[in-house]
């Protein structure tokens, strides 16, 4: 099966070893509203922040290989623009998630995404996941989360069967108002799991936006 | 039985009998299968340019048969894609159309991934290897040692493109396809790919489209109405469960069906002010106008014959040739006014005797009019191919059927009602105005170095500009602002165009990295390139163990690429020469929705299409074989040649004509009664040319009409003149009646018949103020 849209995914972190300090078991009193007062604070703090850059690592687990490919970059949050992965590493690229969907730009040129309603899915949930917007969420996900003293953890579970099945579930880490370990599992060989380290505030560039964003 | 009631018995059975078998003809006729309102069949059937074979072959096929809708929900906002789906559904079901999908759920795509990863081996295999062969006769290696680099360099490639975004959204896909021949496929099509009719699904609030393609014909019945009720029927359902549904559609068939319905009331309320002003004229210039009902019989007869004929002559006609040639009836009649006006020569003149006197005027001015209008008949425009045939029959029967009514009537002669006295000018003032007209057409005459020609084949279209900005606006969301430009390659056979596809996307790669494309070019290896691939795979049956060492070395797990050797284990046993095209063949039943149009494997020519964006200005080169359907530049110079060719034949006509008149009239006064159709024709080209006014084809075709008209008018004219008697009167009721009716036309939204009104007014009245200020007089004093 082709699904040539599903890049997406690539945004995940961490290896099992320093998996969530918050574990969230998808269960029922797991359950979380998206319009807990609670959450809806953090939200609000994360909102506040309308630039966020970040150092992050991601490993990507696939079932024919042994090893995880491991690649290094920095993320860039912006509350107008998007989302934007600049790799460093091996082959320097950025993947750009905005409203208007996925774009891949490397030397060569930006390369658009042609779209599928799964990669879809997947850009709309880390567009609003990064900004803890649960109300939009909550229609396309079943939602869980828990918060230990300033930790947190929230996971998405998709409500569609064949979105389940292509996302697996998506996981968000955080301490306060920082986003710290996001994960896509499929399964235990097919996961994508990226840490972000302490992130840095304070407004894109000019530069920053022309190069980063779209 | 007295002689004259023997002769009306005769004329009434061949009257009779030629209405008969010309009505159940005509009873007989499909017409929604004989008329068309098509402007593609206005073009040749067997047309030499590519260009026009292509647009009648992809108007006539399934491209044609596409419709776009776009929904919208009771807020405004884009209408839910359940919505879509339900739509979608309730069309399909319907048997009017062939197809319906609703586009954001990614199926077409789906279909066409899936065919050609089943297939990847005959499809992929070959573009692959040609790359990698490349890549390794860079490195000067050895022939010998390119299987074993190709393994290496093979799981490198895996290796890092697992670090790429598309490596984990194709990794599913991976075990099966190690060779990336999949992402390779991908990236050749390179962002060309959402052209093909997948764009932007996941933007938020992007539209609820619907892609169908009807069963029949949009040119037919049976692809109009049939196919709104099903859109009706289908929203209606829709609505149920999505109350406050709303849809916004287009297609052909919305043009031609309101084409069909703009030319049938045209039609209407054209003959009928026509027939209003004809009417008028007759009742101010005829005493006792009822019995110029007299004149209608002929002219129905003219215009029964014209149909019979045109309709025996031809499979398929334009309703424009029923159109224009309704006005048939403003030359057909000129016989009946000229038979039936002009006095008896002596009391109790023997009709036939009448005839006979007035046989030399009626014979050469219908049979050089036909002899004209039989030229037409060698036009490569069908159109007016048939618009000659239609004419020329027509006048044949009018003559033919005028001589023989009359033979009918008790008393064959209508006299006219005398002008009013001091209507007439004094001779001096005749002679200056005539001398003005001639100073005027020679002023006129430099102007037709001037003339501008505006070949423009919308021309041809009937203007619909609310469908028009509907069908941009909906268009506009399916496509994105700027909608890609259109290419088709065209070959005998899909493998000769396929070859041809490659001269393309290298011309396309020349015009810069903003020019994106896309087409199958990228999934079809041509026929040496599956050649050169067969034979690698026949050569090197250690391959799939060599890649199996590499992929170790990498690090991988082969277990898990099972699948892929098992695929080309089977693939390696079984493939043969013949595969190519089997497969190009699935890949083509497996399209759905808009990529079903990227390939057309007919006969006698098949295509690709390709879409580009932004498209290149200038056109492709020759050995691609490929033309933009957005070219109206090339389809308009095919129209300019049509015209050049009309001109040639209208020269040609005119020569004829006139040498027709100089045999019957000597040079002299032949010369005098030619310089009127002639004349005007010129003048008022050059009028047009000081005025800066644009002329086409068919005022071309107006002004040889006119000259037709004229050319009678001129010659019952000189007729009288040679009898000392002023110009008869049934000339200036002709040139009126015909003034009115073609000056009707010119009222037309029609380009085409306005075209054609405008000119023949215009040289009709012009040749009528000629004749009225004496041009003939000279003859007449000389008689």
């Amino acid at each position: 099966m082709i699904r040539p849209v599903l890049m997406v995914l690539l945004i995940a972190g961490v290896p099992a070893g320093l998996a969530a300090a918050v574990a969230v078991p998808p269960v029922p009193e797991n359950r979380l509203a998206p319009d807990d007062p609670a959450w809806t604070r953090l939200a609000g703090q994360l909102a506040g922040e309308r630039a966020i850059t970040a150092d992050f690592t991601e490993e990507r687990h696939f079932s024919f290989r042994k090893e995880p490919a491991v690649l290094r970059g920095e993320v860039r949050l912006s509350s107008e623009r998007g989302l934007s992965l600049h790799y460093l590493g091996p082959e320097e690229q950025t993947v750009i998630i905005d409203r208007k969907g996925s774009l891949v730009r490397t030397a060569a040129g930006d390369r658009a995404v042609p779209e599928d309603p799964r990669a879809s899915a997947a850009n709309f949930a880390l567009i609003h996941l990064l900004r803890l917007d649960l109300a939009p969420l909550a229609q396309a996900f079943e939602l869980y989360g828990r918060r230990v003293d300033g930790d947190w953890a929230i996971v998405l579970v998709p409500r569609e069967d064949s979105l389940r099945r292509t996302l697996g579930e998506i996981t968000v880490e955080g301490s306060g108002p920082a986003v710290s370990r996001i994960e896509l599992r499929r399964s235990a060989t097919q996961r994508v799991e990226i840490r972000v380290a302490t992130p840095r505030t304070g407004a894109f560039s000019a530069e920053e936006l022309r190069q980063y964003f779209r | 039985m007295s002689i004259l009631s023997r002769r009306r018995v005769l004329g009434a059975l061949v009257l009779g009998t030629a209405v008969l078998i010309g009505g159940v003809w005509l009873a007989r006729i499909d017409y929604a299968a004989k008329v068309s309102t098509d402007v593609i069949d206005l073009l040749p059937s067997g047309e030499r340019s590519p260009e026009i074979a292509l647009v009648r072959e992809l108007a006539s096929d399934s491209e044609a048969r596409v419709m776009l809708f776009v929904l919208t929900g009771p807020d405004a906002a884009p209408a839910p894609q359940a919505a879509c789906t339900r739509f979608a559904g309730e069309l399909a079901r319907h048997r009017a159309f062939e197809q319906a999908i609703a586009l954001g759920e990614g199926a077409p795509l789906e279909s066409l991934g899936r065919e050609v990863f089943q297939r990847r081996f005959t499809l992929l295999l070959p573009q692959w290897l040609r790359e990698r062969a490349q890549a390794y006769r860079a490195t000067g290696g050895s022939p010998d040692a390119f299987a074993s680099w190709l393994a290496a360099d093979s799981a490198d490639h895996l290796v890092r493109f697992l670090s790429r975004p598309e490596g984990l959204a194709l990794q599913d896909v991976l075990p099966a396809d190690p060779l990336l021949l999949v992402p390779g496929a991908l990236e050749r099509m390179e962002s060309g790919l959402p052209l093909a009719g997948e764009p932007a699904a996941s933007a938020i609030g992007a539209p609820a489209r619907v892609w169908g393609k009807i069963a029949a014909s949009p040119l037919e019945p049976a692809g109009q109405e049939p196919v709104f009720e099903a859109i009706e029927g289908a929203l209606a359902a829709t609505r149920t469960e999505f109350p406050g549904t709303t849809v916004a559609y287009t297609g052909v068939n919305r043009f031609a069906s309101a084409s069909r319905t703009r030319i049938e009331r045209e039609l209407g309320w054209l003959n009928a002010l026509s027939a209003a002003a004809v009417l008028a004229v007759v009742l101010v210039l005829i005493r006792g106008a009822h019995r110029a009902l007299h004149l209608a019989p002929p002219v129905l007869l003219a215009v029964l014959g014209a149909w019979v004929f045109t309709t025996l002559a031809f499979d398929r006609i334009h309703v424009l040739v029923f159109v224009v040639g309704s006005l048939l009836t403003g030359v057909a009649i000129d016989y009946g006014f000229y038979l039936f006006m002009q006095a008896p020569a002596a009391p109790g003149e023997d009709y036939w005797a009448k005839v006979h006197r007035l046989r030399k005027p009626l014979l050469s001015s219908c049979l050089t009019t036909v002899a004209g209008f039989a030229l037409l008949l060698f036009s490569e425009l069908p159109l007016v191919r048939q618009l000659g045939l239609f004419v020329g029959s027509g006048l044949l029967c009018a003559l033919g059927s005028a001589v023989l009514y009359f033979s009918m009537v008790r008393d064959p002669y209508l006299p006219a009602r005398p002008l009013p006295a001091g209507l007439t000018p004094p001779a001096a003032a005749r002679s200056l105005v005539r001398r003005a007209l001639v100073a005027l057409w020679l002023a006129a005459l430099p102007g037709l170095f001037l003339v501008r020609w505006r070949d423009d084949i919308r021309e041809l279209q009937i203007p619909t500009p609310e469908l028009q900005l509907e069908d941009a606006r909906i268009r506009t969301l399916f496509t994105g602002a700027s909608e890609p430009t259109v290419y088709l390659t065209q070959g005998p056979t899909l493998s000769e165009a396929r070859d041809s596809l490659d001269h393309l996307d290298a011309w396309l790669r020349m015009q810069g990295p903003r020019t994106r494309f896309s087409n199958l070019g990228a999934v079809i290896p041509t026929g040496p390139e599956h050649a050169e691939s067969l034979a690698f795979v026949r050569a090197h049956p250690e391959f799939p163990d060599l890649l199996r060492g590499a992929l170790v070395r990498a690090g991988f797990d082969t277990e898990a690429f099972a699948p892929f050797f098992e695929a080309y284990g089977a693939y390696a046993s079984r493939a043969s020469d013949s595969e190519l095209a089997a497969s190009v063949h699935a890949l083509g039943a497996s399209m759905v929705g808009p990529l079903s149009l990227l390939l057309h494997d007919g006969r006698p020519l098949a295509w690709f299409v390709t879409l580009a964006s932004p498209a290149p200005g200038k056109v492709p080169p020759k050995a691609a074989n490929s033309v933009s359907v957005d070219q109206l530049e090339s389809l308009n110079a095919i129209f300019a040649r049509y015209r050049k060719s009309a001109m040639w034949l209208s020269i040609i006509g005119l020569t004829m004509i006139g040498l027709g008149v100089l045999l019957a009239y000597g040079a002299r006064d032949g010369a005098r009664v030619f310089s009127i159709p002639c004349g005007v024709a010129l003048g008022l080209f050059g009028l047009c040319g000081w005025l800066g006014l644009p002329l086409n084809l068919f005022h071309l075709l107006g002004a040889f009409l006119g000259v037709c008209l004229t050319h009678n008018y001129s010659i019952f004219t000189v007729t009288s003149a040679y009898l000392r008697s002023p110009p008869p009167i049934s000339v200036r009721l002709s040139a009126l009646c015909t003034a009115a009716s073609f000056g009707v036309l010119a009222l037309s939204a029609i380009p085409v018949v306005h075209a054609l009104g405008v000119t023949v007014a215009a040289m009709v009245l012009v040749a009528l103020l000629t004749i009225e200020f004496e041009h003939f007089a000279p003859i007449s004093r000389k008689a």
